[in-house]
Formats: C-alpha cells, sequence, structure tokens
C-alpha cells in the first residue's frame, strides 16, 4: 500500500462512524483479500487485545476493591483524563484557524460536557450547520 | 449464568455507539457514560473512568473498554456481545463504502463532511476529557497530574504510559 493510499485510508476511517483504528483494519484488510482479508484484518487487532481486557476484567472484578489498586488508580485515572485532553489538543490545532470551526467545537464541548445533553440531538442539531459551514467554495 | 436481558441492552447500547462514533472511539466517550452511568446504571461515573482508564493502558484500541463494561454488566457474554455490538455496525458500513469511496473523493460534499465534523469531533475529545476528570479527580493533585500528562502529550515524544506509572506511584503514596 503507497503512502497516499494508507492516508486515505486512514481518513475514511475517521470519515466514518466508529472506532478509526477498528475502521482502517477492515478497510486495509478489504483491499487485500475482500471480507476475509477484513475479517483477518479485524481479528489480528482484536483479538488478543479482547482476551487481555477480558482479563483484566477479571483481576479488577476480583481485586479492585484492594487500598493498594484504590490508591493506584486515583493517580493513573488522572493520568488518563490527561492523555485524553492531550489528544484534543493534538487535534484542536489545524482548526484554530477557522473562528466557525472553533464556535462549533466550543458548541459541541459546551452541549456535551456541561449540558450533558444526548450525543444524538447535538450531532443532529450542530453536524449539518457545522458541514454547510465548510463547504469548499471552489472546485 | 447472566440473564438475557442484560445483553440485550448491551447490544442495543453498544450498535447504537458504534453509528455516532463521530471522529472514532474517543468522541463517544462521554454518550458512553451517560448511557452506562446515567441511563443503565450498571456503574458509577469513577468507576467507567477507572475502566476506561485500564482500557488505554491495556495494549489495543481504546475502545475495548466497551469490554470491560460488558465483563462488569454481564461475565464473558457481555463482554463478547458489547465488543461485537460496538465494532460489527461500523466495520459493515466501513467495508461498504471502502469500495465506493473512491466516487466520491473529489466532490464537494466529501470534504465539507469532512471539514464539518472535524470541529465537532474535537469538542467531543475534549468533553471526553473533562468529563473524565471530572469522575476522576478529586485533589488537586490529581488535577497536577492531569495538567502534567497534558503538556507532556502535547509537547514531548515520552510515551503517556509513563504517565499512568507515575500516577500509579503517586497513588500509592497517598498523595493524589
Amino acid at each position: 500500500m503507497t503512502e497516499e493510499q494508507f492516508t486515505e485510508v486512514l481518513s475514511l476511517g475517521q470519515f466514518l462512524p466508529g472506532p478509526n483504528i477498528v475502521n482502517v483494519s477492515v478497510l486495509v484488510g478489504s483491499r487485500f483479500k475482500g471480507p476475509l482479508g477484513s475479517v483477518v484484518a479485524y481479528l489480528g487487532l482484536m483479538l488478543g487485545p479482547f482476551l487481555i481486557a477480558v482479563g483484566l476484567g477479571m483481576l479488577y472484578a476480583r481485586y479492585g476493591h484492594l487500598s493498594l489498586v484504590r490508591h493506584a488508580f486515583t493517580g493513573v485515572t488522572a493520568a488518563a483524563s490527561g492523555l485524553i485532553l492531550g489528544t484534543a489538543g493534538k487535534l484542536v490545532q489545524p482548526l484554530l484557524r477557522r473562528p466557525v470551526a472553533v464556535c462549533f467545537g466550543l458548541a459541541t464541548f459546551v452541549a456535551i460536557a456541561l449540558l450533558r445533553l444526548p450525543l444524538l440531538y447535538v450531532l443532529l442539531a450542530l453536524a449539518p450547520f457545522s458541514v454547510i459551514a465548510s463547504w469548499p467554495r471552489s472546485s | 449464568m447472566s440473564r438475557p436481558e442484560p445483553l440485550l441492552a448491551l447490544t442495543t447500547v453498544f450498535a447504537y455507539l458504534s453509528l455516532v462514533a463521530v471522529g472514532g472511539g474517543v468522541s463517544v466517550l462521554p454518550e458512553m457514560q451517560r448511557q452506562v452511568v446515567d441511563i443503565y446504571g450498571w456503574m458509577s461515573a469513577p468507576e467507567f473512568a477507572e475502566l476506561f482508564a485500564l482500557a488505554q493502558a491495556a495494549p489495543g484500541p481504546n475502545i475495548l473498554v466497551v469490554t470491560l463494561v460488558g465483563w462488569k454488566v454481564a461475565g464473558f457474554m457481555g463482554a463478547l456481545v458489547a465488543t461485537i455490538a460496538m465494532c460489527l455496525p461500523c466495520c459493515t458500513l466501513s467495508y461498504g463504502m471502502g469500495h465506493i469511496w473512491q466516487r466520491f473523493y473529489h466532490a464537494h460534499w466529501r470534504l465539507a463532511m469532512q471539514l464539518g465534523l472535524a470541529p465537532i469531533t474535537v469538542g467531543l475529545v475534549t468533553a471526553s476529557g473533562y468529563l473524565v476528570a471530572h469522575a476522576a479527580d478529586h485533589s488537586w493533585m490529581a488535577f497536577v497530574i492531569t495538567a502534567a500528562t497534558l503538556l507532556v502529550v502535547l509537547f514531548t515524544r515520552i510515551h503517556p504510559l509513563w504517565m499512568f506509572a507515575l500516577g500509579a506511584v503517586l497513588g500509592w503514596a497517598g498523595v493524589v
């Protein structure tokens, strides 16, 4: 796969709903071996981690209440939120050039984080206008 | 043996989330929390934050948080059902679109949608971070760790898991 093809696949994976890397695995798999390729790529990505997650779930259920674990989690969850915010910070940079984009980003943040509105309604209310506002003016 | 009702609920919730996850898995975290904590009451917000932190720390995509939620709700079947429900709808859509993508790649509406959804995605991811911090950070030290991790991610190439380790150590030390 060329760099350009991969960039296309990555952008399609982000464009479509769902976890990006999951979409990308299906797309890449389908390019090489059709539906079977997609399944294999998906399992390659997810199967091992899924089993690990199940194992972690078991451990958490059994030992999660121990004070040692509780204490550790107070710090780990703090780092986890920082990681998400850092990801957001990286994503926001190209958008800062577009004031309209900043407005829609802020509106989304307020609606979801502060007002705790259902996502579906927020998307239906904001997405169409954001898309129209982003319509390219030249061909 | 788990009753069928939780499995049906898990399927419904995560199939829905699969299709509204605009921009990726992290985008839908606030809505996932709203469903899992507020609507279904399967766990508290702090516990949901912990499961997400586990999913981030563990190898593989962060979306595996759904596996952990499914496990908590209904054991292995719950974990399996939640994971499949979260992935099957979007994967099917991706597979279908993969072939016709070429046709509309150069269309104005495609570019408009991509540019239009980008700020919404960023708003969602920021909301996500805010909500996890809100559920998890209960001391100034916690906020310091959050801020430090944010800076490390933005300005350094240090692997974020080191911050998780630092957080765990500080947590054990009882200062968080």
